[in-house]
């Protein structure tokens, strides 16, 4: 079922970031809530994200936007995005996009945080 | 609530295992995903295909619907979106149809150039690249007034 109950953004603050835990579903009917859910981190000055996708059961390209977009935005601001726990489906896409090149993608929260 | 009418009873408009499903999609996107999502649930269930296969099946059909009802389909009076699916032995075989203008996204969308780095990488065509990319071969046609594009995706093995 793609709609917007089906996704939700837990977040945490750990260490000098914030941790965001999409759960669920994103795809072009809900991708506003995740777009939000950066924005309301990036107004509040907040630097570095941390996106845990170990909840993340699908991505379509306008998540994948979202993902571009706030690195881009972090970067801008002087701070910097962190992807990691990929799915071996969302991996493949981030493979074939080229995105695991050009964001900073790690196997667990801890290892991404330790790039802050 | 009904989103979307199965052709044949059970969906099914041919025999056996290969016995393939036609579900037409409402030009409205949250409807449309719905139902796409809801219609491969059950094909993969159905043809029994792994995780990865119907999660990927799920994508490509989404970029292509989305940008159906997004972009082809609004301007159009009588919209029309169908997909098809079936199975053609270790193929996985999916086809969208929409009567909107004219439109081969092989040829005529933008291409990511996905070597360019953060800050140089535009925002749009990653949605037909993935179809590209995750699937055996895309195929589009123009027949009559319909955008016909036919997907082949192997099967895990």
């Amino acid at each position: 079922m793609a709609n917007q109950s089906n996704l939700t953004v837990p977040s945490v603050e750990q260490d000098n970031a914030v941790v965001l835990c999409p759960t669920g579903r994103v795809d072009g009917t809900n991708v506003t809530i995740l777009q939000g859910a950066v924005r309301e981190r990036l107004e509040a000055g907040q630097a570095n994200i941390v996106f845990d996708l170990a909840d993340l059961n699908y991505i379509s390209s306008a998540g994948l936007r979202v993902f571009l977009m706030a690195a881009r935005d972090l970067q801008g601001q002087g701070g910097r995005a962190a992807f990691c726990n990929l799915s071996e489906q969302i991996r493949q896409v981030f493979e074939i996009t080229g995105f695991d090149k050009i964001l900073s993608v790690h196997g667990n929260r801890d290892d991404a945080l330790s790039t802050f | 609530m009904m989103y979307y009418r199965r052709m044949g009873g059970a969906g099914s408009d041919q025999q056996g295992s290969n016995r393939g499903m036609h579900v037409s999609l409402q030009p409205e996107l949250n409807t449309a995903l719905t139902a796409l999502a809801d219609a491969v649930e059950e094909f993969a269930a159905r043809e029994s295909l792994g995780g990865a296969l119907s999660i990927n099946l799920n994508l490509v059909l989404d970029e292509l619907v989305t940008n159906s009802v997004s972009y082809a389909l609004t301007e159009v009076e009588k919209p029309m979106l169908e997909l098809r699916l079936r199975r053609d032995g270790d193929l996985v075989v999916a086809e969208v149809e929409d009567n909107g203008a004219a439109f081969d996204p092989f040829k005529d969308a933008p291409k990511p150039d996905t070597k360019k780095g953060l800050d140089e990488r535009p925002i749009g065509g990653l949605g037909v690249f993935l179809v590209m990319q995750l699937t055996e071969t895309a195929h589009y046609e123009r027949a009559g007034d319909v955008n016909r594009i036919i997907l082949h995706m192997k099967m895990e093995t």
